[in-house]
């Protein structure tokens, strides 16, 4: 399997606090991988290490061979990786079909044409399930539509993998197994390789080939579903079980 | 949609500009005409303005300084070594692009935020005064200097000086809101709209926020520097009272936020109404910055959208 996204020692402090402390991971082409651990983990800061937003005090980021550490968001976009956010940040004054075509406009590694990217906008709200809501404007949405409405726009930059801060909470139990089956679907059709962030335990454990846990800014352990589930420091990271 | 919208703009465009292009038949006087050259060069001022400050939120205090160091430096080169006027213009224009833009860079480059970009550049428009005052040999201080005269070839005596200048300006904004318009139409447009939105969100897509920003900067205060030259060169005399905080940048902070931050017809609204109360004004003398003061924080505290975005909520009209 080729090695997509790497992280070497990958280390960031707040004020002298590490949020993330030596940090290193692998995501193969074609893979899904959960993020998980405990509130504060360091899992959102790690995600902001890799896409740019912030920059790490220590390590590397590696992306499809090119040392990306320290390029700003909008390069490491246009190099092939999406972003989704813990609170999603649709431009709310935007309509979903503007909001979407941004992502394809400005996202690809090539400029391409208006109508070239309202096409591919419509294709992106109809996979998200948005459909029907193209001229609406973005702030009159729901916190779930919101978030696919986010998830279309980084798909419409037509990425290499997508990083998912955070996808199905809240979602009631039919919902999260539409989710899952939109995140198959999007690896599959769209060969994007997904790491993702999720609280929602039962979805990562199903839906994850791999699962990186970290706790307090460490990795604390990494392994298929089956086997962290199993893991008594992962367990006792999360207060004493309940972790499936 | 894009095709309704490029009508749309049209319409409104072509109606405001043949109202401005009337009013001279209808207000004949010098010092009318004289009022009408000022309300467009504020209101030219306004739009360079507004692509700064409406349309990418950085906070500049510093239109006088911009305007003027464009007049003295065109100003004094055509005064001095006889160089037509027409010549040196442009490098004026582009000293304050240049200005703005190494601002721009400054507060992307340290982040600062609106409120630090504000000091800094009201601190270079405090510079700009004292120096233009310091540097008494070159400049003549609080005296001034007279500039040569601005050519309009066959316009002046066609319309005499007063009507040409005006008609000139028209042209000049013609081609501003033209340009504008397609601007804002185009992607760049999409990213101006974008990054007033969200500009964390346009960067993680992929938009070069620090670039955008930086080139907004250097346009407006090019079109505020070509104007700046050319209300010294119309006015015929130039002196610092002309580009003071007190003279610009406060009236053109207020036409812009009671016209409405990134609109097209905002700025020029926002001039015709303060251009009018400037004139009723005059006569209070020094009490004009304190009225101006009143104006602005109440704008500020109750009236930030702007009568453009306002009438559009209210009347669901179309407006640009
Ligand atoms: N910009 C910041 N400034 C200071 N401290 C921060 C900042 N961002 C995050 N932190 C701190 O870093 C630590 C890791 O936060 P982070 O948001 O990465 O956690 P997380 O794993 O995403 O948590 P959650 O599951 O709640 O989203 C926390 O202690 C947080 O308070
Ligand atoms: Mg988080």
């Amino acid at each position: 399997m080729t090695i997509i996204l790497e992280g070497k020692s990958l280390t960031k402090y707040f004020g002298g606090l590490p949020a993330v402390r030596d940090v290193d991971f692998e995501i193969g082409q074609g893979e899904i991988v959960g993020l998980i651990g405990p509130n504060g983990a360091g899992k959102t800061t790690l995600f902001n290490i890799i896409n740019g937003v912030l920059k790490p005090d220590r390590g590397r980021v590696i992306f499809r061979g090119k040392d990306i550490t320290g390029l700003k968001p909008h390069t490491v976009c246009k190099l092939g990786m999406a972003r989704t956010l813990q609170v999603p940040r649709p431009f709310l004054n935007l309509s979903l079909l503007e909001n979407v075509m941004s992502g394809a406009i400005f996202g690809n590694h090539n400029t391409i044409a208006r109508s070239k990217a309202e096409e591919i906008a419509y294709r992106m709200l109809e996979v998200v399930g948005l459909n029907h809501k193209h001229y609406v404007i973005a702030k009159n949405l729901t916190l779930q539509e919101r978030k696919k409405l986010e998830l279309a726009r980084a798909l419409a930059s037509n990425p290499e993998i997508i990083l998912i801060d955070e996808y199905m909470g809240g979602l009631n139990p039919a919902e999260v197994k539409e989710a899952m089956e939109l995140l198959q679907r999007i690896r599959k059709e769209y060969k994007v390789t997904i790491f993702w962030v999720e609280h929602v335990m039962r979805a990562v454990m199903q839906l994850a080939d791999r699962v990186i846990v970290l706790n307090q800014g460490l990795k604390l352990a990494e392994g298929k579903p089956s086997e962290i589930a199993q893991d008594s420091r992962v367990i006792e990271a999360y207060l004493g079980g309940g972790v499936v | 949609m894009d095709k309704n919208q490029f009508r749309n703009d049209t319409i409104q465009i072509l109606i405001a500009v043949v109202i401005l292009a009337l009013l001279p038949l209808l207000f004949r006087g010098a010092y009318q005409l004289r009022v009408l050259n000022l309300f467009l060069l504020f209101m030219l001022i306004t739009i360079g303005f507004n692509l700064i400050f409406g349309h990418t939120n950085q906070l500049f205090l510093c239109q006088g300084a911009l305007a003027g160091s464009s007049m003295y430096v065109s100003g004094l080169l055509a005064l001095n070594y006889g160089i037509e006027p027409w010549l040196v213009i442009p490098l004026g224009t582009l000293l304050a692009g240049g200005l703005a833009a190494f601002f721009s860079f400054i507060a992307v480059a340290r982040k600062l935020e609106a409120i630090f970009l504000g000091i800094t550049t009201l601190s270079f428009q405090l510079i700009f005064q004292n120096l233009i005052v310091g540097l008494r040999d070159i400049t003549g201080a609080d005296i001034g200097f007279i500039p040569p005269e601005l050519s309009l070839g066959p316009l002046t005596s066609l319309l005499g000086r007063s009507q040409a200048y005006y008609y000139l300006l028209i042209i000049i904004l013609v081609v501003t809101l033209l340009i504008y318009r397609s601007v804002m139409n185009s992607n760049i447009g999409l990213a101006l709209k974008m990054i007033l939105d969200d500009e964390m969100a346009s960067e993680i897509v992929g938009v070069n926020v620090r670039r955008v920003k930086i080139t907004m900067a250097f346009a407006g205060a090019m079109l505020i520097g070509f104007t700046g030259a050319l209300y010294g060169f119309f006015n015929a005399y130039v002196a610092p009272s002309l580009y003071e905080f007190t003279s610009l940048d406060i009236i053109v902070l207020i036409m812009l936020i009671f016209g409405g931050k990134a609109t097209i017809l905002g700025p020029i609204v926002g001039a015709g109404v303060f251009t009018i109360l400037n004139e009723i004004l005059r006569p209070l003398g020094p009490l004009t910055v304190l009225a101006y003061g009143v104006v602005l924080m109440i704008l500020f505290i109750f009236f930030r959208e702007g009568i453009i975005p306002w009438i559009k909520n209210k009347t669901k009209l179309p407006l640009i």
